[in-house]
């Protein structure tokens, strides 16, 4: 099982203001799977409109990165710049 | 600089820009510059009305005027799907970035384009714009961000319901979106402080305000194909909008990346880019636009003004126990204001348990908000910067040293979640205490602000090649438009890597069908992902010459290093060679295989986070309320500082600009919504007489991720100066004005105020 943190602006829109979800995922890719399965719309959010940080490392378009129970693991919106 | 041993030979140096002669003697070509046999010019007709329903659009005498090549409207342009994009510091929805280049049915500010013209010369382009003829039902507007948010504010979007919140709104509104982050209990941290201080600010839109208005030359041959010639931050962002707006397939797109006379983040979307395709398309010609500065002011994007309401609690000793902030971003006439990265950014730099902060993204009738060096956080964290300043001196606890005790170090979670790892916050604090300047005693009617910043800096998609010449020379391609001497570094970085003398490499932007894709300029990124690239690049082009003097000398490539730009045995056991060098090899690789490269394409992950620290003494003329800014300093942690010149102007620039935004810029409306200040005359910016010279002092903590520890710099140095410059005027005048800009006539009425 990997831990992942959601803002409490997401939770309240995806998981009953739940901001710390489990799911059972290998990589990112598996990672969206279970959270579109447990919290339908969650996943397909992540993807379209948000980053993920693992580890403290943000990362805008993540799908094939390797998650484990010691991931550290965050859903922010996306951020650009200047 | 902070003296730092030397490590590289290169890297840290301050060479002379490639593109230098090019710029200074007139010769560079920027996006007006191009003229194309049988070329055209083309023109925008702008609404006049800040909020006015489209009924209809009379062409006819426009198109019989002698001269015109083309007239188009939005009937020109494919219906846009509703498809959200990430572009600059949101994201975007094709559907309204389609309405924006051109309004189709309604009109949601003055300046907006609902027409274009074509025409043999620019003065018979303006005669046919002024031709045709637009029949508007105006509507009511609104302009301000908490008017737009009361109930019964003009709604500019009826199928517009505010987003991240839970049930679904059944009532269309201004507020787009909803954000919110917490950590901890705010509330029982404020339970456990001795001082509580809650304030409400405003900031103003202020625009990027780079030099060179927007400008492109589009033509489109009768196969369809189309070559684009413009001022951008992303020629592929160029190329991927047009393609989405006009339904033409990438590869048909060329796009070369004019030189660009600033950017700011202003230039990471489109405006007038599809609509010069298009009329191409009708009129079969070369077409130019340019946008006069009028057209910048009313046409294209601001960043956000801002109401906010920011609350910290601290104990007697300076620890920070609750933070709370209600922030309300303009986002102009379509959704997409910066409010996520404001709302991340606001505390970021402090170590707090107990934080929370909401945030509402909301429309209203003035220019969609386009990115400004770091989107949102110069907002934000102006009032957070402001409270902290206030709650240091209620408690006698000198600014810096509340800055230290509460201050970010690596591990510590950030609001947003994302535990920090390397991080220089806390020398950029030691730096700016140990300067001369903070020591300095001031005199009457002066004051002295110090404020801190963050950003996030970001990676993304870049490309580099490599192409090593026969001569040795080096030819570096890579696709970020260079806005801030970034060729320099990029030729620094591979000169560096490959051991050679930074002379011998020419850097170029290449356009879009010469290298793979590129997120645009902007976000910090270049020098961290596009460096990284170049770094990719020399070393697949370092194991091609090891292996080719691993072909010469009979032995395997294991056998071959690379060092100070040579080939070498790597130990006495692979044999007696005498090196080679780079230019030796690249004399006989003909016959070693043929020509030498080598390329990256890459995807930069781990960008490193950075943090600034400004001290900033004011005079204020009580009797004029005019600020003096008698000097400032602007220390930031850059990771690496691969042209320590470049990096300080970046510094200079940033803290100039945000200077600007603290004193003297604002947009100016009338009671029907239309800007008044549409003008470098009357929408104040600092000129180099306004302002001492900008002291900057580079930290470098290295960015682990970075091969030579770059962060990026770009975004920081705008964040600090507004509250540096409020906290100065707050000292030396002793009225907290909680509002910016402090022009002459509020710092007056505050003074009043006080008597």
């Amino acid at each position: 099982m990997v831990k992942v943190t959601l803002s409490s602006g997401t939770a309240q829109q995806f998981t009953n203001g739940v901001t710390e979800v489990n799911v059972e995922a290998k990589n990112v890719r598996q990672m969206f799977k279970a959270l579109e399965a447990n919290f339908p719309g969650l996943g397909e959010e992540i993807q379209t409109s948000m980053s993920v940080a693992i580890d403290g490392v943000i990362l805008p378009d993540p799908f094939l990165e390797e998650v484990t129970e010691a991931s550290e693991i965050f859903v922010l919106p996306k951020i650009g710049g200047g | 600089m902070n003296e730092q041993p030397k490590q590289f030979k290169w890297v840290g140096t301050r060479a002379i820009r490639p593109d230098g002669v090019d710029k200074v003697t007139g010769r560079a070509m920027y996006g007006a510059d191009l003229s194309l046999p049988g070329m055209v010019e083309g023109k925008v007709v702008r609404s006049p009305h800040a909020h006015a329903r489209i009924i209809s659009i009379d062409t006819s005498k426009a198109e019989a005027l002698n001269g015109v090549t083309a007239v188009i409207t939005a009937a020109d342009m494919p219906v846009a799907d509703s498809k959200p994009v990430a572009s600059g510091e949101a994201m975007i929805n094709f559907k309204d970035l389609a309405n924006n280049v051109l309004a189709r049915e309604k009109a949601l500010y003055e300046g907006q384009a609902v027409a274009a013209v074509a025409a043999k010369t620019a003065d018979i382009a303006e005669q046919a714009a002024a031709l045709i003829v637009v029949n508007y039902e105006v509507l009511p507007h609104v302009i301000d961000v908490m008017e737009a948010i009361k109930e019964d504010a003009p709604v500019l979007h009826d199928d517009m319901f505010t987003g991240g919140v839970k049930p679904k709104p059944e009532k269309a509104s201004n507020v787009a979106n909803r954000v919110e982050f917490a950590l901890g209990d705010a509330d029982a941290g404020f339970a456990a402080a001795d001082l509580v201080i809650e304030r409400q600010f405003t900031t103003e839109p202020v625009h990027q305000g780079y030099i060179e208005p927007h400008a492109v030359v589009a033509d489109m041959n009768p196969d369809g194909k189309v070559d684009v010639f413009c001022s951008s931050q992303g020629h592929f962002m160029v190329r991927a909008f047009c393609s989405q707006l006009l339904h033409i397939e990438m590869s048909k797109i060329k796009v070369t990346a004019a030189e660009i006379g600033g950017g700011f983040g202003g230039k990471t979307t489109v405006y007038l880019e599809p609509l010069a395709i298009m009329l191409s398309r009708k009129s079969g010609r070369p077409v130019r636009m340019t946008m006069s500065r009028e057209e910048v002011f009313r046409g294209s994007g601001a960043t956000s003004g801002a109401a906010m309401t920011i609350k910290m609690g601290a104990t007697k000793d300076g620890k920070i126990t609750g933070a709370y902030a209600e922030l309300y971003l303009q986002a102009g006439a379509f959704p997409g204001s910066p409010v996520g990265p404001a709302a991340m950014t606001a505390f970021a730099p402090y170590d707090l348990a107990n934080v929370k902060v909401v945030g509402f993204d909301v429309v209203s009738n003035r220019q969609k908000v386009v990115a400004y060096r770091a989107p949102g956080a110069p907002i934000s964290e102006y009032g957070v910067e402001s409270v902290v300043d206030e709650l240091a001196s209620e408690l006698g606890i000198d600014p810096i040293e509340i800055r230290s005790m509460n201050g970010a170090k690596e591990g510590t979670q950030a609001a947003y979640g994302v535990k920090f790892g390397t991080i220089g916050f806390q020398e950029t604090l030691d730096a700016a205490k140990a300067t001369e300047h903070f020591k300095t005693p001031l005199g009457p009617n002066q004051g002295r602000g110090v404020a801190s910043g963050f950003w996030f800096n970001i990676g993304g998609e870049s490309c580099a090649g490599i192409r090593i010449n026969e001569d040795g020379s080096i030819s570096l391609t890579e696709g970020s438009p260079d806005i801030g001497g970034s060729r320099a570094s990029m030729a620094l970085m591979a000169a560096e890597t490959l051991g050679v003398d930074y002379n011998k490499i020419k850097p170029s932007v290449v356009d879009t069908d010469a290298t793979g894709y590129h997120f645009v300029t902007g976000g910090s990124r270049v020098t961290f992902a596009t460096g990284m690239a170049v770094v990719e690049a020399s070393k697949a082009a370092i194991d091609e010459l090891r292996a080719r003097a691993a072909q010469i000398w009979d032995v395997d490539v294991e056998g071959v290093v690379w060092e100070d730009g040579h080939a070498k045995p790597a130990s006495t056991n692979v044999g007696d060679f005498e090196p080679m060098s780079l230019a030796e090899l690249a004399k006989v690789a003909n016959k070693t295989g043929g020509p030498i490269s080598g390329h990256a394409d890459i995807n930069a992950k781990g960008a490193g986070p950075a943090f600034g620290t400004h001290i900033c003494d004011v005079e204020v003329d009580p009797d004029t309320g005019h600020v003096t800014v008698l000097r400032y300093t602007a220390v930031q942690d850059a990771g690496r500082a691969i042209h320590p010149g470049y990096v300080e102007g970046q510094i200079q620039g940033g803290a100039v600009q945000g200077i600007g935004w603290a004193l003297n810029e604002e947009y100016i409306y009338d009671e029907n919504g239309c800007l008044e200040n549409a003008g470098f005359l009357d929408y104040r910016v600092p000129v180099a007489s306004d302002l001492p010279m900008i002291d900057a002092i580079i930290v470098e903590v290295p960015n682990p991720t970075h091969p030579f520890g770059v962060r990026g710099v770009g975004e920081v140095p705008i964040i600090p100066p507004l509250a540096a410059v409020s906290n100065a005027v707050a000292a030396a005048t002793g009225v907290r004005f909680n509002r910016l800009p402090l022009s002459p006539p509020t710092i007056l009425a505050g003074i009043a105020a006080k008597k």
